[in-house]
């Protein structure tokens, strides 16, 4: 797949996980790598990214005994966006699907 | 590669970049050898997993990583005395247009990129005989929403046959310059111009507030929501749609034809000798410096009134003529709720 669609994929892929819930990185990066082969290293540069857009915030969870977890949060705009995302994403599905059927 | 090797290499990597994004980065790599430790993991797994700092560091744009302000930006500069025609297609970008001191046109720009990821703008010029044409557009883009910011400023001969600017978001300001017909389109973006000499001036926005100050030549404007300011026009002929968006003009222009739905419009115009206004809701006030002037009123309204000095009209239930003085200057005033207010 073209490089450059696969990352826009990869990224309304984690906005969607994370409008589902707030999750850690670790878990995330689990998750997606259920349903896809991608290197978990680009997710956290990814992450990153979105940051800067403000897209979600952050907060740290202390756990009893282990290392403590960076949670993600979506934002409103956050949220906005992955709608925004979503529905694109659903639109060109569909052209594509009746082209090919 | 164990761990320590690992976070080593990719603390390398990103040396270049901001140090506060590379702490960040580190601390989550940290964090993500921590928890899949703990969950049993082998550190040999967990590195297979996240894939190797070189291949992170590829799907990183580096050269711009390693610029502190993370932004990009580039200059063109395009010389010639032959251009006549000059075309823009700005899209989102914040367009400024000038005079240059040498005759000769100039095309400048930056596009400002925010740090990790790849540029999503691009702009582009070409010339073909005497006409310049420059583009702005999305590259790099599946979903086209929040592109990098641009902001194009060009330097153009003092005279020209033919400047049209268009830009959907961007704002548009043109200070200066002579032209022989000038059209400006904007969607949502500001439109200003300052100082223009033109034979035929055309100005469509839809959302675009639009200010025009110290400006010549016939004049057409129309607007859906966006307001309408136009101040010190010298020029005979001025024509203004719009939709919801209010009308202030003051200048010297003749025939005049305003047309607005609930927008209301504010005409101070001394020199007026034909103005035909139609309104649905809006009202329309006119200072023609009434003294000492003739007119002929052509009136229809539903239920809008009419004022001329300290006379008051009732709502005429045909079309009603009203002539004051020697009725030199001809108005021709029509609405269903708007008011008419002529002093």
């Amino acid at each position: 797949m073209n490089a450059q669609f696969k990352k826009g994929v990869l990224e309304l892929c984690v906005l969607a996980q994370l409008a589902k819930g707030d999750k850690y990185g670790y878990e995330l990066t689990e998750t997606i790598s259920e349903e896809m082969s991608v290197a978990s290293g680009t997710l956290y540069l990814l992450l990153r990214r979105l940051k800067d857009e403000n897209y979600f915030e952050t907060y740290l969870v202390e756990t009893a005994g282990g290392p403590a977890r960076k949670y993600y949060k979506l934002t409103e705009k956050g949220m906005s966006y992955t709608q925004e995302l979503k529905s694109g994403w659903l639109e060109f599905v569909g052209q594509v699907d009746r082209l090919i059927q | 590669m164990n761990q320590k090797e690992y976070l080593r290499a990719l603390e390398e990597a990103l040396s270049g970049i901001d140090p506060k994004d590379k702490e960040e980065l580190m601390a989550d790599f940290k964090e993500h050898f921590d928890i899949g430790l703990s969950e049993g993991q082998t550190e040999e797994a967990i590195i297979a997993h996240l894939g190797s700092v070189k291949d992170l560091v590829e799907s990183l744009d580096l050269k711009r990583l390693e610029s502190p302000q993370a932004y990009e930006s580039k200059t063109d500069r395009i010389y010639s005395e032959d251009v006549e025609k000059v075309i823009i297609d700005g899209l989102h970008a914040d367009v400024t247009i000038n005079v240059s001191d040498d005759n000769q046109a100039h095309v400048d720009y930056e596009i400002s990129k925010k740090l990790l990821g790849k540029l999503s703008a691009e702009v582009t010029s070409r010339q073909e005989g005497k006409t310049l044409y420059v583009t702005v557009s999305s590259i790099n883009k599946i979903f086209k929403s929040s592109l990098d910011p641009v902001d194009l400023h060009l330097e153009l001969p003092n005279s020209l046959k033919e400047l049209n600017c268009k830009t959907a978001s961007g704002d548009i300001k043109i200070d200066e310059l002579n032209f022989q017909t000038l059209e400006v389109h904007s969607i949502s973006g500001d439109i200003g111009l300052d100082d223009i000499d033109a034979d035929l001036i055309l100005i469509n926005g839809v959302s675009s507030d639009v200010v025009c100050s110290k400006i010549s030549g016939q004049l057409q404007l129309r607007s859906v929501s966006g307001d309408i300011e136009v101040d010190a026009h010298t020029g005979k002929v001025l024509s203004i749609e719009s939709v919801s968006g209010d009308i202030d003009y003051e200048g010297s222009a003749t025939d005049i034809r305003i047309n607005t739905t609930s927008g209301d419009a504010c005409l101070e115009a001394r020199s007026i000798k034909n103005l035909s206004a139609n309104t649905i809701s809006g009202d329309v006030h006119v200072d023609l410096s009434l003294a000492h002037k003739g007119l002929t009123v052509s009136f229809i309204s539903n239920s809008g009134e009419l004022s001329i000095g300290d006379e008051d009209y009732d709502t005429p239930r045909h079309n009603q003529s009203i002539i004051v003085g020697d009725g030199s200057i001809k108005l021709n005033l029509k609405s269903i709720s708007g008011d008419f207010e002529i002093e």
